[in-house]
């Protein structure tokens, strides 16, 4: 089955005099599969993910988007993504920011009117009156939800997508991944929620400081018996990149002090 | 060019609702209506043509300084909001290029001047007609149809009912 999207030995740093944000990542999507991009924070996975979405350039090495090149607006048209915080234009409301992206995506006047209603009703926003700018955050990440379907898109890529839904929203996301994966939609997730990952994701890889640290499909990572949350742990640690749990000064002096409790 | 002029529709409805720029357009509309209504009440205005020539004197001080300062406005909201906000990154990644971006962005400050342009223009336009003698210099009610159309095609532009 030819992969939606490839990505092959990517390094992109973002300054000459900076450490590399992601080196020699290599992976593959097929569609109907969901792939979730694992790793602490500044593991490089949205550099990865912006890399793939065609929003920088990669410093070497290839990212083949439906088997062209994230430039070619043909292939970005089937790509529905969700960023890490998304934010709107802020004086437009909710339905005024999905027709402008319903335009951007060269969507006909009819199709808009009945894509705009089914994604409003989807993320809870229909009805709703207020400008961007008055939205709480949950709100914008569905809103950020809803422009990421509005093209039908092949490949949705969602960017932490439930981190500021709340348990209903994030049972939502879930359902939609679901159903985009048995309509045949690639799906790239890349979230600090294990469980949600280990609830979605067939393939998962876990990145630490810009490289692939292991991938696989999602049993051969998790041994039987264990989670996702334990394993990635696990890895981590054995990579000596993490430090040692621990407490603020403040408090760790507190316990150790004569007169602390 | 459709991506263009979606950019350019949505920034322009956008900027409507900027309150400082609101703010700025009524405080010059307000200074212009004083302009008219000044020389017919203050003292020492003896003739029309001292009438006329207060009139012109004081709106050449006040409409070049509003509508510079709704181009300040215009020009450091028109990209700047988006990159501020993040917005731009939700745009950029559907298939938009980035010179359709631009156009449409230019088109939306280079038609809200021009009405902004044109609301100060019929500002001065109308006290002028109440002067005895100016309607022979300039054909002030072409003038003012002309600048209401304008107005009026933006302004339907913007808001055209959603689909």
């Amino acid at each position: 089955m030819a992969a939606v999207v490839e990505v092959r030995d990517l390094h992109k740093r973002y300054r000459a005099r900076d450490p590399w944000a992601v080196q020699g990542v290599t992976f593959s999507l097929e569609p109907g599969r969901a792939f979730g991009l694992l790793g602490p924070n500044g593991a490089g996975k949205s550099t990865v993910v912006k890399a793939i979405v065609g929003l920088t350039r990669p410093d070497s090495g290839t990212v083949r988007l439906f088997g062209s090149t994230p430039d070619d607006q043909a292939a970005r048209s089937q790509v529905g993504f969700a960023p890490e915080e998304p934010d709107f234009p802020k004086y437009l409301r909710a339905d005024e920011v999905l027709d402008y992206f319903g335009q951007l995506l060269g969507l006909s006047a009819t199709e808009r009117r009945r894509r705009i209603s089914e994604a409003l009703d989807w993320s809870t926003l229909a009805g709703e009156r207020r400008e961007v700018r008055h939205f709480s955050k949950g709100m914008k990440q569905r809103l950020g939800l809803a422009q990421a379907i509005l093209g039908r898109p092949k490949l949705l890529i969602l960017d932490e997508p439930t981190s500021d839904l709340d348990p209903i929203g994030r049972r939502d996301v879930r359902e939609l991944i679901n159903g985009l994966k048995a309509q045949g939609t690639a799906v790239l997730l890349n979230s600090h929620l294990l469980s949600e990952v280990e609830r979605v994701c067939d393939r998962v890889a876990i990145m630490i400081r810009g490289r692939i640290l292991k991938e696989g499909p999602m049993e051969e990572l998790v041994p039987e018996g264990r989670t996702l949350e334990e394993a990635f742990m696990a890895l981590v640690e054995a990579s000596a990149q993490m430090r040692e749990p621990g407490l603020p000064a403040f408090i760790a002096e507190s316990r150790t002090s004569p007169g602390g409790s | 060019m459709t991506q263009a002029l979606a950019v350019a529709r949505y920034t322009m409805l956008e900027l409507t609702r900027r309150r400082l720029l609101v703010m700025i357009l009524a405080f010059g509309v307000l200074l212009m209506g004083g302009i008219a209504i000044a020389p017919h009440v203050l003292p020492g205005m003896k003739s029309d043509q001292d009438r006329v020539i207060a009139m012109l004197t004081a709106l050449a001080g006040v409409v070049p300084n509003a509508v510079t300062l709704c181009a300040f406005a215009v020009g450091m909201t028109v990209i700047n909001h988006d990159l501020d906000s993040g917005a731009v990154i939700s745009i950029f990644s559907k298939p938009v290029n980035r010179a359709s971006y631009t156009a449409g962005k230019l088109l939306a400050a280079i038609s809200l001047l021009l009405m902004i342009a044109a609301i100060f223009a019929v500002g001065s336009l109308l006290p002028m007609d109440r002067v005895p003698g100016a309607s022979e210099v300039v054909d002030i009610w072409f003038w003012f149809a002309y600048v209401v159309a304008i107005c009026a095609v933006l302004f339907w532009t913007v808001r055209r009912k959603q689909v």
